[in-house]
């Protein structure tokens, strides 16, 4: 373990909260458009009933279909305990950045393997766009990462988000840089638009939802909950390593609960004011925050080696 | 050209260390046609071992960097943009090959091969999976080659933490996942049996002949990259009348690499010899005339002398 116990608790008990994320965004989001819209705890509501619910599965579907959710949910449950909170976290699963990108990896080859068991199309067409928009945003995740651990001189996460709060960090273009491309990462990994619209029913417009398609019950309840783990995982992580915020203990986890509110915000704000894009574009999008990431480095190499 | 070499040749490009899982891969899909053991070789061997693996490598070649002044971050870039291609690619060669209805009515009476030759499948997946477990045994071995100079042995475990960078423990990692997947695989068992379901393809009547096929699932990814690829695409429709009678669709993705690099090189290679073979006519007397040719000419050059 390293750091403080409280942050610590709360790295934990973010297996919990996680659903609380888009929850409150879509709450937000409903204000924002002129409607009353659904509790924050509306997720909750909809994880109990799933749960109660048996899982189905279509014929000719064997046990990569069967496994998919509880390996991907938990990949992601893994995940969300190596994203570090205040700079604190377990440390026994790994600190590196590197382990998060297999990680979220891991969870998207198995529902997308898990696409082809049953072989429908409509699951298939969405694991393919998804697979297709993580080609480009795996590199980026990684590139801003890669920008980021050059103000802090190690890929260790809880040095990355330490040094968010040293002004010289904030002097460096290339921290900013990064700081933008993530934002485009946090887009297309938690599917919301204009990467992808996750209120949708159309199944030709599906990417993140394809491949929940066939699944019911106890299975999508894990799906479900794997989606807001992305969401935990986001946010807190941009939150950590971008804003600076206080690093001593109860301090902390309150300025980090208020930057991931104020970030929720920013993206229900963001989803109401953008229509989703043409999924061909989507690319083009995050090849604009490559070159973002291109710039920060250049301003790097030219500003020297500090 | 075979497809296989230039295929090869590309993974050995894309980085050489990917070679060991993809090779792995390639041999346990296509050995393999609908056993449920390799089925879940094929899944979790290459995978698992070869991502951790491919992770663990590039972590090395991080932290090495780190202590370099320069960071060439597009070879990063490149690097991974090569890991999301190779789970795609996975994805659909286990796909297509190991999973879903049987897309040919040779494949629907298959049976499983004897252990002797699901055997060596069986060790490939399982050293992949081993590496991917402890890359530290592997990598302090290979460390050696690296030029950037070997890693320091206290970076090198069960848990990796090379300087400048966090904790790398693929151990606790793999069993924490498996251990977590089978609490909710159990979880999952508990709210009683799973209800068999028709599939959900907007309500039509399952056809063979809807079937998702590979080029579907990587069109999207074809599109975006038309600029690289040069995908070709021909449509002729035969028309009865003002009747559609007949539509041929045709589409190829070329091998730029056959077409731009090895053919060109391949033919000035061949032309070359082509010139070569003429003066080698396997005639005596050819070859004799050669000698005195030879001869007359260090003589004239010991005579003249060099320089």
């Amino acid at each position: 373990m390293r750091g403080n116990v409280l942050a610590i608790a709360v790295q934990l008990s973010g297996l919990v909260l996680a659903p609380l994320l888009p929850g409150v965004i879509q709450t937000i989001k409903a204000r924002l458009q002129g409607r009353v819209g659904t509790s924050p705890l509306q997720p909750y509501r909809d994880l109990r009933r799933l749960w109660g619910k048996r899982s189905v599965a279509p014929h000719d579907s064997t046990y990569v279909y069967r496994l998919a959710p509880s390996l991907s949910a938990a990949a992601l449950a893994c995940a969300v305990l190596v994203a570090p909170i205040g700079a604190s976290t377990i440390g026994w699963l790994g600190s590196d950045m590197l382990v998060l990108i297999g990680l979220l990896a891991l969870a998207r080859f198995s529902t997308a393997a898990a696409a082809w068991d049953p072989g429908g199309g409509f699951s298939l067409m969405g694991a393919g766009r998804d697979l297709m928009f993580s080609v480009f945003a795996e590199p980026l995740l990684l590139l801003a990462f890669v920008l980021v651990a050059i103000g802090s001189h190690s890929t260790d996460l809880v040095q990355m988000v330490a040094a968010a709060g040293d002004p010289h960090v904030a002097t460096l273009p290339a921290h900013w840089c990064a700081a933008l491309a993530f934002g485009l990462v946090v887009l297309v990994e938690t599917g919301r638009q204009p990467i992808d619209n996750p209120d949708t029913h159309l199944e030709l417009t599906m990417v993140h939802e394809g491949p929940l398609l066939e699944y019911a019950g106890r299975d999508l309840a894990m799906l479900q909950w794997t989606a807001a783990a992305r969401h935990w995982l986001m946010l807190v992580l941009a939150a950590g390593l971008f804003i600076p915020l206080p690093l001593t203990a109860p301090w902390s986890v309150l300025a980090l609960a208020a930057a991931v509110a104020a970030l929720c915000a920013v993206v229900a704000l963001v989803e109401t004011s953008l229509a989703k894009m043409r999924i061909l574009r989507v690319p083009v999008l995050l090849g604009a925050g490559v070159a973002t990431c291109m710039i920060g480095l250049a301003s790097w190499i030219a500003g020297g080696t500090t | 050209m075979q497809p296989t070499l230039n295929k090869l040749f590309l993974i050995l490009l894309c980085g050489l260390l990917l070679v060991l899982p993809s090779t792995a891969a390639a041999s346990g899909n296509l050995a393999a046609l609908q056993g449920d053991l390799r089925r879940q070789l094929a899944l979790a061997g290459p995978y698992d071992g070869g991502y951790v693996y491919d992770l663990s490598t590039k972590q090395a070649l991080f932290s090495e960097r780190a202590s370099a002044t320069r960071p060439p971050a597009s070879v990063e870039k490149l690097y991974t943009a090569t890991a999301a291609l190779a789970v795609f690619c996975f994805v659909k060669v286990v796909g297509l090959v190991l999973l879903g209805p049987h897309r040919q009515k040779a494949v629907a009476s298959s049976h499983e091969v004897p252990p002797s030759m699901t055997g060596p499948v069986v060790v490939l997946a399982a050293l992949c999976l081993a590496i991917g477990v402890a890359p530290g045994v592997a990598l302090g071995q290979m460390g050696h080659l690296s030029p950037f100079g070997a890693l320091p042995a206290s970076a090198v475990g069960i848990t990796l933490a090379v300087p400048g960078s966090g904790v790398f423990a693929p151990v606790a990692l793999a069993a924490f996942v498996v251990l977590c997947a089978a609490v909710l695989q159990l979880a999952r068992r508990r709210a009683g049996t799973t209800a068999p379901s028709p599939m959900w393809i907007c309500g039509q009547v399952p056809d063979s002949r809807l079937a998702w096929t590979s080029a579907g699932f990587t069109k999207s990814l074809l599109l975006v990259l038309t600029v690289v690829l040069r995908p070709r695409r021909t449509v002729s429709v035969e028309l009865d009348g003002v009747l559609v009678h007949s539509v041929v669709h045709e589409s190829e993705v070329p091998h730029l690499f056959d077409e731009l690099l090895f053919r060109p090189v391949l033919g000035r290679v061949l032309a070359a010899s082509r010139v070569l073979r003429r003066t080698q006519s396997g005639s005596l007397r050819a070859y004799l005339t050669y000698l005195l040719v030879t001869l007359v000419v260090v003589l004239v050059v010991v005579r003249v002398g060099v320089g």
